[in-house]
């Protein structure tokens, strides 16, 4: 019966918890994301890469304990990481672009921030469902193939096996969320999805040009630095690989990071104050 | 059916209009014909009123059946768009844009000079009470400001036929009694107007015809009175306030062709009639006999809104 | 001689996509990049790392990703934008011919997007492939402003029927044009990067110069190797098969105009 013919009651069911309330906006995000055709179809062209290595991986075991006494290394998690990157990327433009602009743009703000909802549960709700996203693009192809590689490689023995794992879980999370921080961010400046993600597309492949030009203008290497693309690759360095030139390019990503949540909180701020005047 | 246009030189024709959106059947083999005047296009959400508006304008073609406006094929013929003009709904314009900008080069892109774009557009704003915010961008008007700006574009080329989709939605009071003054000057000077609405009760103030449509067939057409009359056919509800209901009620009861008397609080009572004419024929004798202070009456189904929901739960088309 | 209605329809693309503040900062970004590559080339230390840096200049600004994302902004905005706006519907309800309405805005992006490579290649150019490789710097025009042409059409082809046109040309860039470009099998047969690349290769590199020589050597632009008459061809064919599909489409398909 509809509530007007019910007469006028107030609610007595069960309440969400305010603490948690905001994880309604990241279900709602998560589910919206793979109602999208060309997400569903890039997170699966995602998994080409992971099962493509695995099955390297698996044939060369069989290969090497077919030629007796060889351990195959781990020189292929730098090169998925690179694939896999190339994913996470475009789903984060194709995605995550949207996620707040487009509520800027079909002035939902406001419905959102009538509920008993702050604008940092807002933005977190958001930040988390496009983490979630991301990181079955990126976090979890990783996590599998090393797991994989661990459990085929001989010798290493179980700590190593541990402490692996968790630099590779530890490496991608910092990834994804700095990855989702600032496609966040720059959500909050745009109304048009579009060129959000366009923006973003062309801050990450753009960066890279730019590292290649300085670095063939002053011969060297380190302008690398300077393109996101490479402070991903030289950051998985540093917890994955144990190199300490990593360590670098590895605070300049997490710099990144820290800034775009914080500029992404103050937008959010803002742009509550700017819907609450209308 | 086969696809024959059911009044040929009428202004817009369907004949067997069957139109698809994938697996959703939007319009269900409709045949309809509209001539001059202001004709109403009425039907709740999902009727198919903007499919219909699209079909005539020339935005899509049926999926199967035939549609002419003005003779011809809105789809095919470019030529003809020029003697349509089209509001359509919704909060659509460049917002960047000025008002003057926004008709100015929407009477350029329908064929006009541009000088006499520019002149007329200035007129028509000035005209229809825009001159103070003639060169504010569009994303500064209120509602009621981009309804009339949008009605502007619409007109500024002269056309012969007038399409307007929800033209009065979200539009203040005063500027809907404007809006609908404007349409009936338009039509007194020859033009052919559609216009979809859900404002029922105002637009039958201004229309001289209707379409009713329904999950995208045709429930009914005709003038306002002929689709009244269709109540004739249906019991009627009347309703009177009085200090005593009960025992009017009981009265009422008695009275040939009053088939049901329902109290709906303290002082309403609801009568269901077969035959209006005979009640309210019979209604002051039983009042000055029983002698009971009636303080009310009144009829809930005497307009547009109460037979197109009789027609809808099914009671006639 | 431009019909009527394709150079209205220019016009209005110009108004109402060029002259907003998105496209101005995408004229500032490009020309940051292009002034990055001219800083580069005065610091270089000699002609030889001026030449190479044109070369990677010409391979990953007006032949490479630069071009597809700057003709995935300007090529989309073809077809989507007044479909997203929801000012479709005044477009398509004038007395305008739908595939001059779609080629009149397509020229309008073309022009643009060429007039805006063209400036970079001459800036960048005359800074690091210095005044003495002018005629190949004028020379890499012709490919610039092709290619151009090629890529504002296949996107605005794309989002004449995808919604989200920026997940299809993202795909077709990043995950075809360029990945098919650097795998050993011959799939770079099958991208539009071919025969740009090789026309670029053909007109603007001194097969001479040592700089080419080491680029052609490394082996990263070795599989772009068909010959620049051919490549020329291939380009004017593909725009005008992409161009009249895209012109044809918009005659006989209605778009979506249902507003999101």
């Amino acid at each position: 019966m509809g509530i007007y013919r019910g007469g006028y009651r107030t609610y007595t069911g069960p309440m969400l918890s305010p603490q948690t309330r905001f994880l309604v906006v990241a279900g709602l995000e998560f589910r919206r994301f793979f109602r999208q055709k060309w997400v569903r179809w890039l997170a699966l062209l995602g998994c080409v890469p992971v099962v493509l290595f695995a099955a390297i991986v698996l044939v060369k075991v069989l290969v090497e304990n077919m030629a007796a006494g060889a351990i195959p290394s781990l020189e292929l998690l730098p090169k998925l990481l690179s694939a896999q990157l190339q994913f996470m990327a475009l789903l984060a433009a194709v995605a995550g672009a949207g996620l707040i602009a487009e509520d800027r743009a079909g002035n939902a703000l406001l419905l959102y921030l009538a509920r008993p909802l702050s604008p940092e549960r807002y933005a977190v709700g958001k930040l988390i469902a496009l983490v979630g996203l991301l990181a079955l693009a990126y976090l979890v192809p990783a996590f599998l193939y090393v797991s994989l590689e661990l459990m085929v490689a001989a010798g290493g023995g179980a700590m190593h096996a541990v402490l692996r794992l968790l630099a590779t879980l530890a490496t991608t999370s910092v990834h994804v969320l700095v990855t989702a921080l600032m496609v966040l961010a720059l959500s909050s400046l745009g109304t048009r999805a579009r060129y959000v993600g366009l923006s973003w597309i062309g801050i990450f492949y753009l960066s890279e040009i730019l590292a290649a030009v300085a670095g063939q203008a002053l011969d060297a290497e380190w302008t690398a630095m300077f393109s996101l693309p490479g402070l991903y690759r030289k950051g998985a360095e540093l917890l994955i690989e144990g190199r300490s030139d990593g360590a670098l390019p590895f605070l300049i990503l997490a710099f990144l990071g820290i800034g775009s949540a914080l500029f992404l909180r103050w937008r959010v701020m803002r742009l509550a104050d700017a819907a609450e005047g209308q | 059916m086969s696809a024959t246009l059911p009044m040929p030189g009428a202004t817009i024709e369907l004949a067997a209009a069957v139109k698809r959106y994938g697996p959703i059947l939007a319009l269900n083999d409709l045949t309809l014909s509209v001539g001059g005047g202001i004709t109403g296009l009425v039907g709740p959400n999902g009727a198919g009123k903007s499919t219909i508006i699209g079909l005539v304008t020339g935005l899509m073609p049926p999926s199967s059946g035939k549609v002419r406006v003005l003779g011809s094929d809105p789809w095919t013929d470019t030529a003809l768009r020029a003697r349509i003009g089209y509001c359509p709904d919704g909060d659509r314009a460049w917002h960047g844009m000025s008002g003057r900008e926004f008709v100015t080069r929407l009477g350029v892109l329908a064929g006009l000079d541009p000088a006499d774009a520019a002149r007329n557009a200035e007129d028509a704003l000035v005209r229809i009470g825009l001159s103070a915010a003639l060169d504010k961008p569009i994303s500064q008007y209120s509602k009621g400001m981009r309804q009339k700006a949008k009605l502007c574009q619409a007109v500024l080329h002269r056309p012969e036929l007038l399409v307007l989709d929800e033209p009065l939605n979200g539009v203040d009071p005063l500027s809907r009694v404007e809006i609908l003054k404007t349409l009936r000057e338009m039509a007194a000077q020859g033009m052919a107007i559609l216009v979809s609405s859900h404002v029922l009760h105002e637009l039958e103030t201004a229309i001289d015809r209707v379409v009713l449509i329904h999950r995208g067939r045709l429930l009914a057409e005709g003038t306002v009175e002929e689709i009244r009359d269709l109540l004739d056919e249906h019991p009627h509800a009347v309703r009177l306030e009085a200090q005593e209901p009960r025992k009017l009620a009981s009265a009422l009861l008695a009275l040939e062709g009053v088939v049901g008397v329902q109290l709906l609080d303290g002082k309403t009572v609801d009568v269901t009639t077969r035959d209006p004419g005979q009640f309210y024929a019979s209604l002051p004798e039983v009042i000055t006999a029983s002698g009971f202070a009636v303080e009310a009456l009144w009829s809930p189904d005497s307009n547009l809104e109460a037979v197109f929901r009789y027609l809808v739960k099914g009671g006639g088309g | 001689m431009m019909p009527a209605t394709a150079r209205l329809m220019a016009r209005h693309y110009v108004d109402t996509v060029v002259r907003t503040k998105r496209s101005v900062i995408v004229g500032i970004v490009l020309g940051l990049v292009g002034l990055l590559f001219v800083a580069a080339g005065i610091l270089a230390p000699g002609p030889k790392e001026q030449l190479g840096l044109y070369y990677l200049f010409l391979f990953s600004g007006p032949a490479g990703v630069v071009l597809q994302f700057t003709a995935l902004f300007f090529g989309a905005a073809v077809a989507a934008d007044e479909v997203d706006n929801g000012t479709a519907i005044y477009l398509l309800s004038r007395p305008l011919s739908r595939p001059m309405t779609f080629l009149g805005r397509l020229a309008a992006a073309w022009v643009v997007l060429a007039v805006l490579m063209s400036a970079l290649n001459l800036l960048v150019g005359l800074f690091t492939g210095g005044p003495g490789h002018l005629h190949r710097i004028l020379l890499a025009e012709i490919p610039i402003v092709l290619g151009c042409g090629v890529y504002v059409a296949l996107f605005a082809l794309l989002a004449t029927f995808v919604r989200n046109a920026l997940a299809v040309g993202a795909v077709v860039s990043l995950l075809w044009d360029f990945p098919l470009s650097s795998v050993p099998l011959d799939l770079h047969l099958l991208t539009l990067r071919y025969p740009l690349v090789s026309l670029v290769r053909g007109v603007a590199m001194d097969f001479e110069d040592p700089e080419y020589q080491a680029l052609w050597s490394s082996g990263m632009y070795r599989v772009f190797d068909q010959s620049p008459w051919t490549s020329f061809v291939v380009l004017i064919l593909v725009l005008v098969v992409i161009a009249g599909v895209a012109a044809r489409l918009a005659a006989v398909r209605p778009p979506n105009l249902r507003q999101t």
